[in-house]
């Protein structure tokens, strides 16, 4: 699809514009990184596309499988279409929209189609930005990702996935935006990613211009710029952590090794939540006077008892299988399942973990074990 | 579109008391939930809890569905406690159901344990159905005493039929019980089956199911024609929210019936 440019000002503009329709959202700046926030209509100017660098601290499934939401009042069969407002979140990056497809395979498989989450994902456009920079926990470009989106990026599934990986390199997700937007001195670069995105447009073109080849010249300079600062960060790993899960799956049965690799883990469960990918819930039954609810809270694979079994049998009984789950969920068992790896190397988990483990460390020790 | 957590209202008609710890509930849904024998649906007691169980009534009966159940925990506990008349909510079937047309014209071998009974009951109710489908079919059935066993009802008139054994063992007899006594893995001693025109099924509690199939592997059965019907924590039924993780599967979406042979390489099988 086509890339135009527009300035700043007209930019700013369209969003007013949208302001009618849509709930606006945009990473604000708090202390330690961005979180999303709801905009008002008078600080859409202020929106800091230079400030706004890299992934927020909040992961985007924040939008589309809330910490808690009601599922059944056993009353309604069908489920409104007309619950939420439409939304157009702006400024997120390529690894969020690398996690939604983690996502979507899971809430909108054939099979079973979570309708909450459909809705909401067909109400938000999701307006995403190059990365201007990266932080220390920032990984995209090992686990075959990049810090700018392209669409249909993707390497397809390949039925011998376990050679996939290591003769093309990825197994990264497909990202499906609806706008990218490049930062260029005072204008943007508009990449259209969608039918969604391409109405949008249309219904605004005087704004929009095409974009010169230059531009777009520059664009890719840019982005080849940050793609060689994130290899370069992770130079430490030596590019083993893309690599690596193949010898997850070898290593599954090493205890030992699992052990102390989980040694400093607490179990708080902050990777879990804060991961972009991590998707499990926990149905909670509950009552008030005569109606009675089913809710869908966040849940965790490192929590105690999340696999546990009327009776008290537990699968994950002791900490370094919780541990471990989480590396062959997203390196083992979600490739074998989805074709892709359901780690982004967004960093979050590494951020976030109050044991200061590194899960590149935690790969590149699993590897070498080997 | 359709919410898959939505709940169908069920009158508990019947309450059948197994043993001390086990009923059987017939369940008399609003709306019939035509389900496969193997596949499982979640009950819930409004504003406690859900829970996932095996219908062990026959597929081919719509208009009612039976949940065996045994006090584990707290969701079962609460089912205990209810009496005849009152309503819960259930909704499904969910997972993949036992492949019955793989079975036709071989020898089927049901093994069992306990409460694990329950599917194979559903199981052994649809081959009846169509008994002339298969060779033969063999039922070995374990509990721990005499009063442990599930279904005394049935039994007689299973024993009945012809072109169903059935072979029984109790862990600890009494002065009355005239089978077999020890572990339920003796009774396949006693069974000589074809080994390449066989299938065997196997449902009871982990350490049985451990055990059943070690024996099964050394008396010469292939992974691929054992199939076990896994135990976990089952909670959407839909594959979603992750509690059911065996390995790469979910047991609730692509089990809950496997081969050995699908899962042998997994850690922690037998818990």
């Amino acid at each position: 699809m086509s890339t135009y440019s527009i300035t700043k000002t007209d930019w700013d503009k369209l969003l007013v514009e949208l302001f009618s329709e849509y709930d606006l959202y945009s990473p604000k700046g708090v202390e330690g990184g961005w979180t999303y926030q709801l905009l008002t209509k008078d600080n859409i100017a202020q929106i800091s596309y230079e400030s706004h660098k890299y992934c927020s601290i909040d992961p985007l499934k924040i939008f589309f499988s809330p910490v808690k939401e009601t599922v059944t009042d056993n009353k309604e069969e069908e489920v409104s279409s007309k619950s939420s407002k439409k939304r157009v979140i702006v400024g997120l990056k390529s690894c969020d929209l690398a996690a939604l497809s983690i996502l979507d395979r899971v809430f909108l498989s054939e099979d079973f189609i979570d309708p909450f989450y459909k809705e909401k994902r067909e109400n938000t456009i999701l307006m995403s930005s190059d990365c201007l920079d990266a932080k220390e926990s920032c990984f995209c470009t090992e686990v075959g990702g990049n810090p700018f989106p392209e669409k249909d990026s993707g390497v397809t599934y390949d039925s011998d996935y376990k050679s996939s990986i290591i003769s093309k390199g990825s197994l990264f997700q497909k990202q499906s935006f609806d706008l990218n937007l490049t930062l260029l001195d005072n204008e943007f670069l508009v990449e259209v990613g969608s039918e969604k995105g391409k109405r949008l447009i249309e219904a605004n073109r005087t704004l929009f211009s095409e974009a010169k080849k230059e531009a777009v010249q520059k664009r890719e300079e840019k982005r080849e710029g940050m793609k060689a600062k994130v290899r370069e960060r992770n130079k430490v790993f030596s590019s083993k952590v893309v690599k690596s899960f193949q010898d997850i799956i070898k290593a599954k049965d090493d205890s030992i090794l699992w052990k102390e690799l989980s040694e400093d883990c607490v179990e708080c469960g902050a990777c879990t939540n804060i991961c972009p990918t991590c998707h499990c819930f926990l149905l909670i039954d509950s009552a008030q006077k005569e109606k009675f609810f089913k809710d869908k809270t966040w849940d965790s694979c490192q929590f105690n008892g999340f696999a546990r079994m009327a009776g008290g049998a537990d699968p994950s009984d002791e900490l370094w299988k919780r541990f471990r789950n989480r590396y062959l969920c997203k390196y083992s068992y979600k490739p074998e399942n989805f074709g892709f790896l359901a780690c982004t190397g967004c960093g979050r988990c590494i951020d976030a973990c109050q044991g200061k483990i590194d899960k590149r460390e935690v790969l590149n020790k699993v590897t070498s074990s080997q | 579109m359709k919410n898959p957590y939505s709940l169908t209202q069920a009158k508990i008609e019947k309450i059948i008391s197994e043993t001390p710890e086990i009923k059987t509930f017939v369940l008399k849904p609003k709306e019939s939930l035509p389900f496969a024998t193997g596949q499982f649906i979640e009950l819930t007691v409004p504003g406690v809890g859900e829970a996932p169980f095996t219908p062990s009534s026959s597929p081919y009966e719509v208009n009612k569905i039976e949940v065996t159940i045994m006090k584990a925990g707290f969701v079962t506990e609460k089912i205990h406690q209810m009496g005849e008349g009152t309503v819960v909510g259930i909704r499904g079937p969910y997972g993949k159901g036992y492949p019955i047309e793989k079975f036709y014209n071989k020898e089927v071998l049901i093994v069992g344990g306990g409460v694990g009974l329950a599917p194979l009951r559903s199981f052994l109710l649809t081959l009846l159905h169509e008994v002339d489908k298969f060779k033969r079919i063999i039922l070995c059935y374990g509990a721990k005493t005499p009063e442990d066993i599930v279904y005394k009802q049935s039994f007689p008139e299973w024993k009945k039929l012809s072109g169903l054994e059935i072979l029984r063992s109790v862990d600890k007899a009494d002065e009355n019980w005239k089978e077999y006594e020890g572990v339920v893995t003796i009774l396949l001693d006693e069974v000589k089956v074809n080994l390449g025109e066989s299938v065997t099924i196997v449902c009871g509690p982990p350490i049985m199911m451990k055990f059943a199939t070690r024996k099964l592997i050394e008396l010469g059965h292939e992974p691929k024609n054992i199939y076990l019907s896994m135990e976990r924590n089952m909670s959407c039924g839909i594959g979603k929210c992750g509690h059911c993780a065996l390995g790469k599967y979910y047991v609730c979406k692509d089990g809950p019936v496997f081969t050995y042979e699908e899962i042998k390489d997994i850690p922690e099988i037998w818990v």
